[in-house]
């Protein structure tokens, strides 16, 4: 048991650049992969193909980007629909999508839009999780996104946002490393304490990417390797929370397939001798 | 000055990510309008200004022509980077994106075009946009099951005239970009293939995306070609054994 989740420390996101790859070889040292829902809408092909060969090999979960739990508008009854005939295909280990906005009056900015922290935003927010959880029939994750700006009217920081909504919603959380590290030095807040104030039990996976230094801001790029100060809040996380499925995300610049596996097994190591300084510690 | 709504916030905030020349331009549009006062000043509600809120904008826009570029890259190379850029910018106002899938972007560019200003000095382009979006359609179609040659070589011959014949999901027919003609685009296994199509096959391929059994498709060969029956029945059978090998035709057994 232990090891297995030791083993969940090394998940990466299926890309389609790594396609030929994973259709000829073994997934190695991957231990679980995560697809984006809505690349999987269309029914058949080399998509499938690979996904239908690694589901046999590995867990595989599903991550959304489109959802919209914060559209002021509501989610789409049709994009639950697809999502859930798309669960029934690929039975995945969990589900998750972000939160935050992502359309309105029916258009997709297929972007991840920033929420004001009020009382009136964690109401509909979770009101809108708790509809989807209930037409999926399973319990999702919400993950925190990175953002470029704040609203006037947040009544609350952003961390006593994103465990508000989970409180209300009773969902897990998918914690985004890279997203606190970047909306902490975007904002001014302190990423540290952001992260220590999750509760464990509603950590149901984790996200590593890399960003870009834009000079005044930094951008959640994805597109290179996990920089040393996400890797030292990851071991800060694992050293409170324990082992939790931890993922990394690369989709610009995408390196070959064994690059990706050895940041993989980064993750692994790393969460290995964080577990192990927790062990101790207990 | 009355506090937003989420929707209020929300739809201000979709005006000016989307407005089609950025934020500052898209705040002076809405004062010329007036018809949203809160929208200015925006540090009344926005931390971090136009600069911060740009970076949306820029996200929104050049994520989508990014996925148009790819998906309409022939295009883009008949027109030139600007003129495509800016026709990408027109058909984003005309119909921003309405499916959560990315891959959904590109479904009215063609029609798009042929009724735009370029279609005047490109009057192909639309045509090309349509079998650039052909590939796109056949590439991720559904799986079905195909006709095998040896299944149709086991066939009694009794049982022909009713064997149902229907073309995969990932096969389309359209007008050839380039020159004249009929275009066939349809996937094999994990690859997308296009030949030409002589005048009758145009016309027969359409007609079996809903399918027809042999003798109704003999049957309509000598109606649409004055072929007599004999001619039309042998013509079908050696079409309908190309397009077996081609893996064109669903197994329905
Ligand atoms: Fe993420």
């Amino acid at each position: 048991m232990h090891q297995e989740k030791l083993d969940l420390a090394r998940g990466v996101g299926l890309r389609r650049e790594h396609f030929t790859h994973l259709l000829e070889h073994d997934p190695g040292d991957v231990a679980w992969f995560e697809i984006i829902s809505e690349n999987f809408f269309e029914p058949g092909g080399r998509p499938w193909a690979v996904l239908e060969k690694l589901r046999a090999e590995r867990p595989v979960v599903m991550h959304g980007v489109a959802m919209g739990v914060g559209n002021a508008t509501g989610i789409s009854r049709d994009y639950l629909a697809r999502l859930a005939a798309l669960i029934e295909r690929v039975e995945p280990a969990w589900i998750s999508d972000h939160l935050c906005w992502g359309g309105f009056g029916g258009h997709y900015a297929h972007d991840l839009l920033p929420l004001p922290y009020t009382e009136e935003a964690v109401r509909h927010v979770a009101a809108q999780v708790r509809l989807a959880q209930d037409v999926l029939g399973r319990r999702m994750l919400l993950e925190n996104v990175s953002s470029y700006v704040g609203f006037e009217i947040s009544a609350m920081s952003e961390v006593e946002f994103v465990c508000a909504v989970a409180a209300e919603a009773d969902c897990g959380l998918l914690l985004d490393i890279n997203n606190v590290y970047v909306s902490a030095h975007n904002h001014g807040f302190d990423a540290g304490a952001y992260v220590d104030a999750i509760p464990a039990a509603r950590i149901g996976q984790i996200h590593l990417a890399g960003h870009s230094d834009q000079g005044d801001y930094l951008f959640d790029s994805h597109d290179g390797p996990v920089i040393d100060a996400v890797w030292a809040l990851y071991r800060r996380v694992i050293e409170r929370v324990g082992a939790v499925p931890t993922l990394i995300e690369w989709d610009e610049h995408i390196p070959s397939y064994e690059r990706l596996a050895g940041e993989a097994r980064a993750a692994g190591e790393l969460s290995r001798s964080a577990c192990e300084a927790r062990d101790a510690a207990a | 000055m009355q506090q937003p709504d989420l929707a209020q916030l929300q739809r201000r905030f979709w005006r000016l990510i989307t407005a089609p020349r950025g934020v500052e331009a898209g705040l002076d549009e809405i004062a010329r309008r007036g018809d949203d006062p809160d929208a200015r000043p925006l540090a009344a509600w926005l931390r971090g200004g136009v600069e911060r809120l740009d970076i949306y904008a820029n996200m929104y826009f050049y994520r989508l022509l990014d996925v148009l570029r790819e998906d309409f890259a022939r295009c883009e190379a008949r027109v030139g980077a600007d003129d495509f850029h800016d026709l990408v910018t027109d058909y984003l106002l005309a119909f921003p994106p309405d499916a959560p899938s990315l891959r959904a972007l590109g479904e009215r560019f063609a029609d798009f075009i042929a009724r735009h200003d370029i279609a005047r000095e490109h009057p192909r382009l639309a045509n090309l946009a349509r079998y650039e979006w052909a590939r796109v359609e056949v590439f991720d179609a559904a799986d079905v099951a195909t006709l095998a040659l040896e299944q149709l070589a086991a066939l009694a011959p009794d049982a022909l005239p009713e064997l149902p014949l229907q073309t995969v999901a990932a096969a389309r027919v359209i007008d050839a970009p380039d020159g004249d003609g009929a275009l066939l685009v349809w996937r094999r296994g994990f690859l997308v293939y296009e030949r030409p199509l002589d005048a009758r096959e145009a016309q027969l391929l359409p007609v079996l995306a809903q399918g027809r059994t042999f003798e109704a498709l003999c049957q309509a060969l000598h109606e649409q070609s004055g072929a007599a029956e004999i001619e039309a029945v042998q013509h079908i059978a050696q079409l309908v054994a190309r397009w077996t090998g081609e893996q064109l035709l669903r197994d329905l057994q």
